[in-house]
């Protein structure tokens, strides 16, 4: 969910609109207009150390925590509550003695007394009476939150005798005081038991919680972050047990989850891991259709959409326990509901280690007829090409369960996905939108796309968003472009570069470097930029070849463990041997953006010195600059004489002779010319006049701050068409402005840059030489009467239909004065 | 994660906004609108020393559901009562003054698509730019509590490259920023 802080006060913003920061730093001095765009990041990434190496890789000491988990869970589905408890054997990996060890609680983001709770703004910006508001959702929100408590009640915490350990919740974390010093190397097993109120999701908003179908009051329940989890300790941070306040999400430590869930008897579980006991939860013919769906070619139903039907009138009092094993995950999530339909598909992969992954699909009918027809080849499809980029799908099985209607989550195995059909009105049918439909391919590429970033390549979205989310979005994106041509991607644009430059043309931004919570524009800046960021480095910077090997390596290398910004910066250098300074420093450090433009192509050839051919050259370049004057043509056309014509014996020297007339002093100075050459200097003359080529200057300017390459479509004179792409490189001198000469064989027409949308330019009006008209959408809106007249008449014909609108708000008087207790 | 839609009555306050869930991918509820200072007439306002261009794009898919609360159900957006529907429910909902209390009257000339999006104009004749710029865009607010309207303002003096923006969620109202 997107938050935005805004600045404080608006006398802030007048402040930024009109006074300049002057402050010397390292890219840009007080003194001249040096900015050194450039300049290396050595001096502001970590240190190498023994645990991260200069060149990316994990270093030769390398570490990282392990917690392995065994769970009981029960669902007690009247109350909304589950109750749990579990053993988790945490190893210490580091080189450290641990005293205590940090877990995250994170339902307790709910309970009334949380960080985020009490800090939630009202809905009044900028402040004041006017903006005073409360809609009917934040009212029922608030309800909602009173009417039940929230968050963790933990019952029990000890240790593998049984000793009950000293513990402290501090906000969404607690800390387990360890019984005895916990060296290096050494495990602890911590048994915390818990129980803990499911929040309806669509009244009070998160990543998990129950679903209350009203029409036939039935429920879907989707756990995560449902069970106390012990916090990343980790080379770069420690203990990464910043509070939990929403948007950060998490990172955490790999290990094997034994998970035993009861849930009502007819229930369908989909979960992270493989299902242990189908024999005791599954019917002998479900068991067979999940065996045939191994080799299926399209999705087969494990469930039917009757028997689910079926399923959900049931309401059994009965329970029965799902039991499910992962192995070597960062989380654990699970779905649970009597009205989920079930299907599957058998993917296989070239891979030793997992060559076979069941791809599968959990939902509600009223998903239908959506969610049978794509979800599950959505999840293979994912899997198809993510693994191309990076590596192949790690997990045995991966699932994609509705759970809302719209958004998404990811965890080892299993996503939460959203997108459903609408019933139309007039026809009663059920129907599903283009949004729909798009909404749900593009949601389950990415929180599929995400077991592989974070779930695999560990990286802390508590800190970075855009080291998964930015990622992610990108390999989305190709995956997107590998599902279908045109595919809507971003915001029904097809190309990411129309898509993000006005983001990155405002002001109200961050860097993408900023810390998950402080984020300004969270989806753009975590999610768009970063991905455009990596489209243009793969098809325009570096090239496909090297980039897809850079990224490959980076995936292999932090595989199953935990990168940090700067692994990813340097291995994308080391591997394909690219300074990337310079782009990382830009797109990833500040705010600018890219606006490039031709301001100016000057056309030149190299002339021969020789003034018997230079100058009757020059006499036609000039006739042809500037043409005789129309006067002079009238007069001719009118029969007028000039005096001249009519006294020729007023004619003298310089009417016979012009100024490209060749003298002998020319020709003498020629001569002293060419002796005064060195004899390489001739046979470069030589040459030149020989070949005959043209010379142009042609000058950039930089508008936007970035420095980009400067991909160019080079039109000549006979129609044919050039590419070449001027590497970033250019600017590295001056950054503002740049003049380079080109050589050609033959005249050039015209020159375009970024003809074909490889960057974000913000504006393209000036990219090409010579100028093109490129009027305003709104301008040539315009310059249509006939349908400014059509539109005017049919909102003329709407205003007359005058409708109340219906209120939304919660109606809001001022309070009455308190009544005072008589004296 | 990625950013979920919500029904109406569930868009809630900012604080709300930022504990609530599901969250985004790539395709965030946005609505971009350009306000560009141009001089001289044009064929809508031949007597104009100068106005506001407003441009508003909408996203297709997002339009379908402005088109819905617009009142205008399921039609195609191609449909111009569609596209005039949109135009003056966007007409309801974006306003631009000298201060939130002195609005400049905007005119609305309509609406149109291309490629897959739809576009509403608007013109505010006014006889020279202001330094200060009020601003209100409550366009699909109602309809998504992660819905985020962008206004890029180019500054009617100086480089045009400069651009003044704002960013409005879910709750807010009017606001100012300097054109100086």
């Amino acid at each position: 969910m997107i938050h935005i802080a805004w600045r404080a006060a608006l006398s802030a913003l007048a402040i930024f609109a009109t006074v300049a920061p002057a402050y010397a730093d390292a890219v840009e001095q007080t003194k001249g207009n040096f900015k050194d765009k450039f300049r290396q990041l050595e001096v502001d990434l970590p240190s190498p150390n023994v645990y991260r190496t200069a060149s990316g890789e994990p270093g030769a000491q390398y570490w990282q925590q392990r917690a392995d988990y065994t769970i009981k869970v029960r669902l007690d589905e009247a109350q909304k509550r589950i109750i749990g408890e579990e053993v988790m054997t945490y190893t210490n990996n580091s080189p450290d003695t641990l005293r205590y060890i940090w877990v995250q609680l994170d339902q307790n983001i709910f309970d009334n007394r949380s960080i985020a709770r009490r800090t939630e703004l009202a809905a009044n910006q900028p402040p004041g009476r006017a903006a005073d508001r409360l809609t009917f959702g934040g009212l029922a929100r608030e309800y909602a939150l009173r009417d039940v408590d929230y968050g963790f009640d933990i019952t029990k915490v000890t240790d593998a005798r049984g000793k009950a350990l000293a513990h402290i919740v501090v906000d969404t974390m607690m800390r387990i005081d360890l019984p005895a010093l916990l060296a290096p190397k050494a495990k602890t097993a911590i048994t915390i038991g818990w129980g803990s109120n499911i929040i309806e999701e669509d009244r009070i908003g998160g990543r998990s919680g129950y679903e209350r179908f009203r029409d036939s009051d039935t429920y879907l329940y989707f756990l995560a972050q449902w069970h106390p989890r012990v916090a990343a300790y980790t080379d770069y941070t420690g203990w990464q047990h910043k509070a939990f306040l929403g948007r950060g999400e998490f990172t955490l430590e790999f290990g094997d989850y034994d998970v035993a869930i009861t849930v009502p008897a007819d229930h369908i579980v989909s979960s992270t891991g493989e299902l242990q006991n189908p024999q005791d939860v599954l019917s002998a013919e479900q068991r067979t259709r999940l065996a045939q769906a191994r080799d299926a070619k399209t999705p087969m139903f494990i469930v039917t959409p009757e028997e689910a039907l079926a399923n959900e009138k049931d309401k059994s009092t009965d329970e029965k326990t799902w039991r499910f094993v992962a192995k070597n995950v960062r989380d654990f999530a699970w779905a649970s509901s009597n009205k989920f339909i079930w299907d599957a598909m058998g993917y296989r992969q070239d891979d030793p280690q997992t060559p076979f992954v069941m791809a599968m699909s959990f939902y509600p009918h009223e998903a239908e007829p959506l969610w049978s027809k794509y979800s599950t080849h959505a999840v293979v499809h994912t899997m198809e090409v993510y693994s191309k980029y990076s590596f192949a799908y790690p997990y045995p099985t991966a699932q994609s369960v509705n759970t809302w209607d719209g958004g998404g989550m990811e965890y080892p195995m299993i996503t939460f996905n959203g997108s459903r059909p609408v019933i139309d009105k007039k026809t009663g049918e059920r129907t599903y939108t283009q949004n729909a439909k798009y909404g749900l391919i593009g949601v389950v590429i990415h929180e599929i796309g995400h077991i592989y970033f974070p779930m695999t390549v560990n990286s802390d979205e508590r800190q970075w968003t855009w080291m998964d989310e930015g990622l992610n979005t990108f390999l989305e994106y190709v995956a997107e472009q590998e599902w279908e041509e045109g595919f809507p991607a971003f915001g029904n644009r097809p190309n990411i570069m129309d898509a993000i430059g006005e983001y990155m043309r405002g002001e109200d931004q961050t860097p993408i470097m900023t810390q998950s919570d402080s984020i300004i524009g969270f989806g753009p800046n975590g999610y768009t930029k970063p991905a455009a960021g990596l489209t243009v480095l793969r098809e325009t910077i570096m090239g496909r070849e090297l980039f897809d090997f850079a990224f490959r390596e980076y995936s292999r290398r932090w595989k199953f463990k935990r990168p940090t910004p700067a692994d990813f910066f340097r291995t994308m250098e080391d591997a394909s041997g690219i300074d990337l300074d310079w782009f990382w420093r830009g797109w990833f450090y500040t705010t600018d953006h890219v606006d490039l433009a031709i301001s100016d192509v000057r056309e030149y050839k190299i002339a021969t010195k020789d003034p018997d051919q230079d100058k009757p050259a020059e006499r036609t370049l000039d006739a042809a600059k500037f043409p005789p004057q129309v006067a002079e043509a009238r007069n001719r056309a009118e029969g007028i004489q000039t005096r001249v014509e009519r006294f020729p014996e007023l004619k003298d020297f310089y009417n016979e002779n012009d100024r490209f007339t060749v003298t002998n002093k020319d020709r003498n100075s020629y001569q002293s010319t060419l002796e005064g050459l060195d004899e390489w200097e001739k046979e470069t003359l030589d040459r030149a006049i020989k070949e005959g080529q043209f010379v142009y200057f042609v000058e950039f300017e930089n508008k936007g701050g970035l420095v980009m390459p400067l991909p160019l479509t080079v039109t000549y004179a006979d129609g044919a068409q050039a590419k070449e792409t001027i590497p970033a490189e250019i600017w590295r001198i001056a950054s503002d402005r740049v003049t380079k000469m080109m050589f050609s064989d033959k005249p050039i027409a015209s020159i375009a840059l970024d003809a074909d949308h490889e960057m974000p330019d913000i504006n393209r009006a000036d990219n090409h030489f010579p100028r093109r008209i490129d009027s305003a959408r709104i301008d040539l809106f315009r310059q249509r009467p006939e349908i400014r007249n059509l539109m005017a008449d049919a909102m003329t014909k709407l205003r007359s239909e005058e409708k109340k609108e219906e209120g939304k708000d919660v109606p809001l008087a001022p309070a009455p004065p308190t009544a005072t207790p008589q004296q | 994660m990625r950013l979920c839609n919500r029904r109406a009555l569930l868009v809630g306050a900012l604080g709300v906004a930022a504990l609530a869930g599901p969250a985004l991918a790539h395709r965030q509820r946005a609505v971009l609108t350009t306000i560009a200072w141009r001089k001289g007439p044009t064929p809508t306002a031949p007597q104009a020393l100068g106005r506001f261009d407003v441009v508003h794009r909408l996203h297709g898919h997002d339009a379908e559901v402005a088109l819905r609360l617009a009142g205008g159900g399921n039609q195609p957006l191609d449909a111009l009562e569609a596209q005039a529907r949109l135009a003056l429910y966007v007409e309801g909902r974006f306003g631009i003054g000298r201060s939130p209390t002195a609005p400049y009257p905007l005119a609305t000339l309509g609406a149109e698509t291309a490629a897959r999006e739809v576009f509403v104009y608007q013109e505010a004749v006014l006889a020279d730019p202001p330094t200060l710029l009020a601003v209100r865009n409550v366009i699909m607010t109602e309809a998504f509590a992660d819905q985020i309207n962008q206004v890029n303002i180019e500054r009617p003096q100086g480089d045009a490259a400069l651009t003044r923006s704002l960013q409005f969620k879910p709750g807010e109202e009017w606001k100012t920023v300097s054109l100086s």
